[in-house]
């Protein structure tokens, strides 16, 4: 009896490391987007802190710099208000201006945000349609699975 | 006209297999063989309609006929004729279609080849089987028919898409069906024993095959879908944790759960319960998966909620679990196993935290894939969940259960004492400790690698020793050579060795992932003349390059690739144009050696005549595909391994009831 009690033990402690993991990773990596909106109403709160931001790119926004690998833009919702954004890296295969983008990183003290990354809805469509966002509302929800590709 | 003749094709299959669905059940009822012997026949009849349906869709796509929509969407006239065959699954309608044919050729299969072996159980089977065949067939003539007409008569279609014209995606889909539908055959083997009340080992035994190859196909679809995104997409990674992914992982996971723990019941006449709630599960997380992949629910809760077949899916998924797990509970008496683990130190032991791990596994990657989808139809958010949530969590997991593989390896049926055991991890600790020195003297500092290399080394070394010991003893016992002593051992024990050679690619798979510990990642910007210096190679740009391939037009970077002085490469990364496409394609240029991947992709043409370069180099990818060999020799060599007990229940069973 005593052995399965070791058995039960060792097997709970599994199931639970599992859980207690899963819960905590979850909360940890669950990163939602902010709008610029959001971000710009109250931008003391998001300074200095990984975030998401979810948003277009401003047409005629974008600056690239190709001796510097560095990339210039500003994402937008309503083409009134901006964040600027600079990412040290290359222009992700279909970016686009005028379309959504969700970039990683962190707002500066400057008002400019430093992008670790740039996410582009790539397609793993099986169907060539759909590759452009006339929906503005279905875009943000496309763009929730936009993953680094 | 024949399109409208192959839809009626489908619409006949429908009907056969709605009899095969209830004939058999009649016959049992009614006590009555010759139902049964109908209803296989049917199963004939739904195979050969299906069949015709299927070569009505490919002679349609081979003739370029753009009346029909689904060729409209995914060919057009100047594809290569392989990627026109294989646009028949480039999109969901003809997927389906796909599934369906597999599905009618193993149903058929099942129906004949154990109608002796297991009468009393076999027209359950094929009620099983003809259930998933109606239900697919219901999909294909109403919400998602391959092969429905459009109105006008376009001259040319749209093509499939560029992305998917890649060798590797011809065959990827295929290779997951077979995997999901394989795990059909021991599911229907589950249901119709539970229905029959007939729970002893003969189901497991008799679907070992299957479970086999269906584990293997899908294993070998995933390993072929990677190479395609690492060659394809050009992000630098074969694995992403995207939902689409994942939804082929899950099942992979409890179907390698299931094909262990079966060994347990096999073996032990363990986990009669637990066997029948892993297949089930397994079969159901086959069915989402495609749903997962195919309803659009990935894009926006909405899409789905706008397709019909997505509901349809659902409602399946539900209704198989609801049926299966009722059907569980009422068997649960007979279910009930007298043997237990009964010694903490036994094979048991092991095979029963395999089972926690793998299970915790699928556990973790269905919470991350499912939970996002949940939380915005309940309420709404956007959340994602990325990357590291999967890694963080299933790494150690992942790494445990590499260790348990050898651990395993060594323990014995029943009991083991621990002295045999620190006498016999002696040698793969000894390995697993001189690993770390050299790692650490190598300058790795970092542990996840460092853990992940120490267990693959001690892994090995277990694997390795206990064939030579093996080997070893039979040599001496029976006085034979070594080469002799080797097949002999094997031949003994192919269920034993067949396992172990799949370990072996298991581990070579691990070390594989684990130079994902080490990938780095520049960019450069290059004049024409111009060079740089990444790690120990110096990339030499001589400059542009355009070329035609197919109906593309390709801008390529033309680079030599120096390590020291010694050119070892010319690489041409380049961005394909295709006349149907807004944007250029990525085509990545890779060099690769046993150590590492030198991967370079051309990020941008600049408007000063420079190139900018995406260089990664991912050490150790080859050995993922150098695993694929072992783990297809040791799938096979499992496969000719045939349980004894299998011919004495055959004889009870061939005097089955229902005669």
């Amino acid at each position: 009896m005593k052995r399965r009690y070791i058995q039960f033990a060792i097997g709970g402690a599994i199931i639970a490391a599992i859980l207690i993991g899963v819960l905590y990773q979850g909360v940890q990596s669950t990163v939602f987007f902010h709008t610029p909106h959001e971000i710009l109403a109250s931008p003391e709160q998001f300074r200095n802190r990984t975030i998401r931001i979810g948003a277009l790119v401003e047409r005629e926004s974008t600056a690239w710099d190709p001796a510097a690998v560095q990339l210039r833009f500003k994402v937008t919702e309503d083409s009134r208000t901006f964040i600027p954004v600079v990412f040290n890296g290359v222009k992700p295969d279909m970016y686009r201006e005028g379309q959504g983008v969700v970039v990683e990183g962190q707002l500066d003290d400057q008002g400019v945000f430093q992008a670790t990354q740039v996410l582009v809805k790539h397609s793993e469509e099986y169907s060539v349609e759909k590759s452009s966002y006339a929906d503005k509302e279905n875009m943000y929800k496309t763009l929730v699975n936009a993953t680094e590709r | 006209m024949l399109v409208n003749i192959g839809y009626a094709f489908m619409v006949a299959a429908l009907a056969v297999s709605v009899f095969a669905m209830v004939a058999p059940h009649l016959g049992v009822v009614r006590n009555n063989w010759n139902l049964v012997a109908s209803a296989q026949f049917a199963t004939v009849l739904n195979l050969a309609f299906v069949l015709l349906a299927s070569l009505v869709l490919w002679q349609a796509f081979l003739t370029d006929d753009f009346r029909v929509l689904f060729v409209w969407q995914n060919a057009s006239s100047d594809m290569p004729v392989l990627y026109k065959f294989s646009a028949f699954w480039g999109g969901m309608n003809g997927s389906l279609l796909l599934w369906e044919l597999v599905m009618a050729v193993f149903t058929t299969t099942v129906a004949y080849v154990y109608q002796r072996s297991h009468r009393e159980i076999l027209p359950y089977i094929i009620t099983t089987m003809s259930v998933i065949n109606t239900f697919l067939l219901l999909m294909l003539v109403t919400y998602a028919n391959p092969l429905a007409l459009q109105a006008g008569t376009p001259t040319e279609g749209r093509g499939l898409n560029p992305l998917l014209q890649h060798p590797a995606m011809a065959g990827h889909p295929p290779l997951l069906y077979l995997g999901y539908i394989g795990f059909s055959v021991p599911f229907a083997f589950a249901i119709a024993s539970l229905v029959r009340g007939r729970l002893d080992n003969s189901w497991i035994i008799a679907t070992r095959r299957w479970t086999l190859f269906a584990w293997y196909t899908l294993a070998m679809g995933q390993i072929l879908g990677g190479q395609w995104a690492y060659e394809e997409l050009g992000w630098g990674g074969y694995w992403g944790w995207d939902p689409v992914e994942n939804a082929a992982f899950m099942p992979w996971l409890t179907g390698t759960a299931f094909l262990h723990s079966i060994m347990l019941q096999e073996k032990q006449n363990m986990m009669k319960v637990w066997n029948m709630v892993l297949i089930i599960i397994t079969f159901s997380l086959s069915i989402l998966g495609t749903f997962i992949v195919r309803s659009g629910v990935l894009n926006s809760v909405h899409a789905f909620a706008q397709s019909e077949i997505g509901p349809a899916f659902l409602s399946f998924v539900g209704l198989i679990l609801a049926i299966s797990f009722v059907l569980v509970f009422r068997r649960m008496k007979l279910l009930e196993s007298r043997h237990t683990a009964e010694r903490l130190l036994s094979k048991e032991t092991t095979f029963l935290l395999n089972n926690l791990l793998l299970v915790g596994i699928a556990f973790t990657v269905f919470l991350g894939t499912v939970f996002p989808l949940l939380a915005e139809a309940i309420r709404g958010t956007k959340l994602s969940i990325q990357a590291p949530f999967f890694v963080t969590l299933t790494a150690p997991l992942g790494i445990a259960l590499l260790a348990l593989t050898g651990v395993c390896t060594m323990i014995a049926w029943r009991h083991t004492s621990l002295s045999f055991l620190l006498r016999h991890f002696r040698l793969p600790v000894a390995v697993a400790v001189a690993t770390v020195a050299v790692l650490l003297a190598l300058g790795m500092r970092q542990v996840p690698g460092l853990v992940l290399f120490t267990v693959c080394a001690f892994t090995m070394t277990v694997l390795l020793h206990d064939f030579a010991r093996t080997v070893r003893a039979r040599c001496s016992q029976l006085n034979i050579p070594l080469l002799q002593g080797m097949i002999s051992t094997i031949n003994r024990n192919q269920q034993r060795w067949g396992g172990a050679l799949i370990h072996v690619g298991v581990v070579l798979l691990f070390i594989g992932f684990g130079g994902s510990f080490f990938n780095s990642e520049s960019n450069v910007t290059l004049q024409p003349g111009q060079s740089a210096v990444v790690r120990d190679y110096k990339v030499l740009y001589q400059g542009p390059r355009q070329y035609q391939e197919g109906n593309a037009t390709l801008h390529a970077a033309n680079l030599d690739i120096f390590r020291g002085e010694t050119l070892v490469a010319n690489l041409l990364p380049a961005r394909s144009f295709y006349p149907t496409q807004p944007d250029p394609l990525t085509e990545v240029a890779i060099h690769r050696t046993v150590a590492e991947d030198l991967y370079v992709v051309l990020a941008s043409e600049n408007a000063d005549g420079t190139v900018t370069l995406r260089v990664r180099i991912n050490p150790l990818v080859v050995w993922i595909w150098i695993a694929v060999p072992f783990i297809t020799l040791g799938t096979g060599l499992a496969m000719l391994y045939r349980p004894r007990r299998l011919e004495a229940t055959a004889l009870s069973r061939s005097m089955g009831l229902v005669s």
